[in-house]
């Protein structure tokens, strides 16, 4: 335990100088921005602003990207409560009862709630990554290339659990991301693959080309055909503190929000939306009079926006220890990680602990100027919900064609991401959610090198993933997930064509 | 009913992974295949291939069960080609006119084309708007940032 204050020391020591505390504030602002602002996400954000930090220390760099994140949890539940529109995907489920609060003259309450939780909820799991970080970290320092290949197997199939729909259009979108990662050098052989001459494809696709054109850009084309309406209903916010009665009611919801959003957030394929979504049906279970939920239930805010900032700030626990993204928003860190030179994975925490600890120290902190930025800074986020969308989209475009030209001063990768854009937009128009490409894109160099590493041991014996026991057990919790996925939905399609004979 | 099919999402999106997955399966027989225990290059994107082929063509099929149960709520809804090529175009013509014509113009561009895509657009809105982001550009980019861009026409 000492040994775990005296590293938490350390990371405060790293992130507590002006420069880091200032790009903090700078990202948990950004985050807030964009969580308030509907039609952008930190998805699109970080890939947007990661040619920006291409000159900043690599630790300053990925305090603020990270702060974009868990910010844009702050930022959701604002536009949630306030305007009925779910600011961030995470925040749907606030909708339901905190724009009833706000209705009921009872906004300041939903979103002082929804920071309080959201501020205890990052605390703790900042705790818990700072706890489980090591013994993660050791264990994967004995991973093989089998263990790797069937960890990311075992992640991949927990990305389909995220995406709603289809599970066959999940493994497909999957199974394209992974191939659209392999444009470019082989590393094995130094073949160049489906690269058709174009040298600017020679080391593939570049990131922020197709995370920016299929996030990004196709969002803004997809809301501009919405023709978006905002009301602000609630023009009074009324008092901030919640009542000693509403902190009587929340403060189970909270914890329990915590502590299923810290473990949601772990698992691969987990985060801030799977969470919050558990947490509102686990409080509705729960409750006494399940009907007042969807009316005004305190409970029904307290909870999901509490787990959705612990599961946002777990999600980074896989991602430091065995350098697994979990999600989209975590593929996107180890896109910054790269640029900076830094291979994510056990060996961060032993050769960089500056950086380990920093950021991690740097997650508190963000937590705390979050609740500054959020309570009495409320009605500046209110004032910015009122500008309409016609003057925001040119803006956020002008945004991606910058960030995406400057990485390479290229016209070309441009003109790439424009067609990814497209992409994207087919993706929507043919109900293909698009964040398991993004995260088989990443993972596909990783996992062919695993794999052919791992044969190559084996001398071809492709038992070698099931006579390893930690391979063989992470292979055999895909497969679990497969059966949980695939059995109801066989039974729903049967069930469908007996209803329709 | 013919209609009806080409209009349907599973259809149309099975369609779509199987002809990306022929397609990369032909490419990747280009690159030496090696053994299993040997991967060549065209490998590992074979299997991929062929593994998306197979998954287009359960989604086709499925959408044709499907079809006959006829939901209306699955046929893809009309794209909206005004946002789509107004959007396109003008980040085609920053990124082309970028280092020719410099930033000024360029955003300017950007933003007048890209604004053009919302349908109740107003000139003088979008005059302001653009004259206006154009200058927090050149601030902002060149002179804040530091990023090496043409500010005025070469």
């Amino acid at each position: 335990m000492t040994e775990l204050g005296g590293q938490l020391l350390q990371g405060f020591d790293a992130a507590l100088t002006v420069g880091n505390v200032l790009y903090c504030l700078l990202g948990v602002t950004l985050g807030t921005l964009i969580g308030v602002l509907p039609g952008i996400g930190p998805v699109a954000t970080i890939a947007m602003l990661l040619p920006t930090t291409y000159g900043l220390p690599p630790l300053t760099a990925l305090i603020m990207l990270a702060g974009i994140y868990y910010g844009a949890q702050y930022g959701g539940s604002t536009s949630a409560i306030l305007v009925n529109l779910p600011g961030e995907s995470s925040s749907v489920v606030t909708c339901l009862d905190g724009y009833a609060m706000a209705r009921r003259g009872r906004a300041g309450a939903a979103l002082g709630i929804a920071a309080l939780g959201s501020f205890f909820a990052g605390s703790v799991a900042t705790l818990i990554i700072a706890v489980l970080a090591a013994p993660l970290a050791a264990l994967a320092l004995k991973f093989g290339p089998a263990e790797y290949f069937s960890l990311m197997v075992l992640g991949l199939i927990a990305a389909i659990v995220l995406a709603n729909g289809s599970v066959i259009k999940a493994i497909a979108m999957i199974a394209l991301g992974l191939l659209l990662g392999l444009v470019g050098t082989d590393v094995n052989s130094g073949v160049e693959r489906f690269s058709f001459g174009i040298p600017e494809l020679s080391d593939g696709f570049g990131f922020v080309v197709v995370s920016m054109g299929i996030f990004g850009i196709a969002e803004i084309i997809h809301n501009l055909e919405k023709n978006e309406q905002r009301d602000i209903f609630a023009t009074t916010v009324g008092r901030l503190l919640p009542t000693r009665d509403d902190f009587r009611q929340s403060w189970k919801p909270v914890l329990r929000g915590t502590f299923l959003g810290s473990l949601l957030g772990i698992l691969p394929g987990g985060g801030a939306i799977l969470s919050s979504f558990a947490s509102y049906t686990l409080e509705k279970k729960l409750a006494r009079d399940p009907s007042r939920f969807g009316q005004g239930a305190i409970e029904g805010v307290a909870g999901p926006e509490s787990a959705n900032n612990a599961g946002a700030q777990t999600s980074f626990i896989p991602l430091l220890t065995l350098g697994i993204p979990p999600n989209a928003v975590m593929a996107l860190m180890v896109g910054a990680m790269m640029i900076h030179g830094i291979v994510p994975g056990p060996q961060v925490m032993t050769e960089r602990p500056e950086l380990f600890w920093g950021l991690i120290a740097s997650m508190w902190i963000g937590n705390a100027l979050l609740v500054l930025l959020n309570l009495p800074l409320i009605g500046l986020w209110i004032r910015l919900l009122k500008v309409p969308y016609r003057l925001l989209y040119p803006a956020i475009l002008l945004f991606c064609c910058v960030g995406i030209y400057s990485v390479n001063q290229s016209a070309l990768e441009l003109a790439f991401a424009v067609g990814f854009g497209l992409l994207g937009y087919v993706f929507i128009k043919l109900d293909c959610e698009p964040a398991p490409l993004l995260l088989g894109f990443v993972l596909g160099p990783l996992m062919e090198e695993n794999l052919r590493r791992a044969l190559l041991l084996a001398r071809g014996d492709a038992l070698v993933f099931l006579s390893r026991p930690l391979s063989a057990f992470l292979l055999f919790l895909a497969l679990l997930l497969v059966l949980a996925l695939v059995i109801p939905n066989i039974r729903k399609t049967r069930d469908q064509a007996f209803q329709d004979s | 009913m013919k209609l009806r099919l080409i209009k349907h999402r599973d259809f149309v999106a099975g369609l779509f992974f199987c002809i990306t997955g022929l397609a990369s399966a032909y490419g990747s027989t280009a690159y030496s295949l090696g053994t299993a225990m040997r991967m060549g290059p065209g490998y590992f994107p074979l299997v991929l291939g062929v593994l998306l082929t197979g998954l287009g063509l359960v989604l086709a099929a499925h959408s044709l069960k499907l079809d006959i149960s006829s939901d209306e709520s699955r046929q893809i809804e009309k794209p909206c080609l005004r946002s789509l090529s107004l959007i396109g175009a003008g980040m085609l013509l920053f990124a082309f006119s970028l280092s020719g014509a410099g930033l000024l113009l360029s955003t300017i561009g950007l933003v007048v084309i890209s604004g053009l895509a919302y349908r109740q657009f107003r000139w003088h809105e979008l005059g302001l708007l653009s004259s206006g982001l154009a200058i927090f550009a050149v601030a902002v980019f060149v002179y804040g940032l530091g990023l090496p861009f043409q500010v005025l026409p070469a």
